[in-house]
């Protein structure tokens, strides 16, 4: 962009405070020069080094800290889950005469099928009572009731 | 920045520096001081090594000038310093002391703004960027000030005489 022209008078004017030349009056070159070595000279090219390794170390921190504060409980996952038989199953199911001696089976099959699955019991009733002097056939029963 | 360098700029520009800092502050030594320590720290020197030096010593002024006048120093300062701002010499074309009277009583815009063009040798758009207007303001301000100066100082246009 040019610069914008002055008139001829006010030009006069700028020429003329133009040859007037400013003092520095108290600025110490020699002092000046030293000072600026030395700021020169503590310029180190390390020394961001510290405040970048300060300042990543605190952001990961903060990271961690906040997904640590933010997260959720372990997540539920619904699926359906087939069980294959086991191959006990496919045996055929015990008589209740086993049942009756294997105490593991009938609780196995309890478990399994619940208790409606137990076998009859059998009273000692309905054994056949042993005779006793059996005569002619006959059981006690008969020979009470006549 | 090497010595050099640092050398030929403080013979450039410290003088104008001091010149427009007193325009702001009661210690522009100090102030370009720091400036130029500042530049030396610097790893790369500025595009714009004169506008970045204006810029920095501008603003540094602004603050020591707030912190005088916390301890209402500045105006005492100002005026015993005032007859030293121009070297005398023969080939003046106008007096050290007139001059600088004059400059004094320009209100502080337009001072800046002469100052950083007549003897700091800114351009228009550098001057908009440090004092934040617009370049037509600037050079609005520069011709108000000089018309001014012309009056108290009585310049007449050589074409005229």
């Amino acid at each position: 962009m040019s610069e914008k022209r002055l008139n001829e008078e006010l030009a006069a004017v700028e020429a003329a405070l133009g040859s007037l030349q400013p003092k520095s009056t108290a600025l110490d070159r020699d002092r000046l020069m030293f000072l600026a070595g030395r700021a020169a000279a503590e310029r180190k090219p390390t020394a961001w080094l510290w405040p970048l390794a300060t300042a990543a170390t605190t952001l990961v921190a903060i990271t961690f800290g906040t997904m640590l504060a933010t997260r959720d409980g372990p997540q539920v996952v619904e699926r359906v889950v087939y069980v294959r038989p086991t191959q006990q199953a496919d045996k055929p199911p015990a008589t209740s005469a086993e049942l009756r001696t294997d105490y593991l089976k009938l609780r196995r099959l309890v478990l399994l099928q619940g208790v409606d699955a137990m076998p009859e019991p059998v009273f000692q009733a309905e054994l056949a009572i042993p005779t006793l002097g059996n005569r002619n056939g006959r059981t006690i029963e008969r020979l009470i009731d006549g | 920045m090497g010595p050099e360098l640092l050398g030929r700029l403080l013979d450039q520009y410290a003088a104008p520096l001091e010149l427009y800092a007193r325009q702001l502050c009661a210690c522009p030594d100090d102030v370009v001081q720091e400036a130029f320590v500042e530049l030396a720290k610097r790893r790369q020197s500025p595009d714009d090594v004169a506008a970045w030096l204006y810029r920095v010593v501008r603003n540094k002024a602004i603050s020591a000038s707030r912190s005088a006048r916390r301890r209402k120093h500045y105006e005492a300062a100002a005026a015993e310093q005032r007859q030293s701002w121009f070297k005398a010499t023969a080939d003046n074309a106008l007096d050290a002391e007139s001059a600088a009277a004059a400059l004094e009583t320009l209100a502080s815009e337009g001072r800046e703004v002469v100052v950083a063009r007549v003897w700091g040798g800114l351009t228009f758009q550098q001057i908009a960027r440090l004092v934040g207007t617009s370049d037509s303001t600037a050079h609005r301000r520069y011709e108000a000030a000089l018309s001014i100066l012309r009056d108290r100082l009585g310049i007449r246009c050589p074409k005229n005489d």
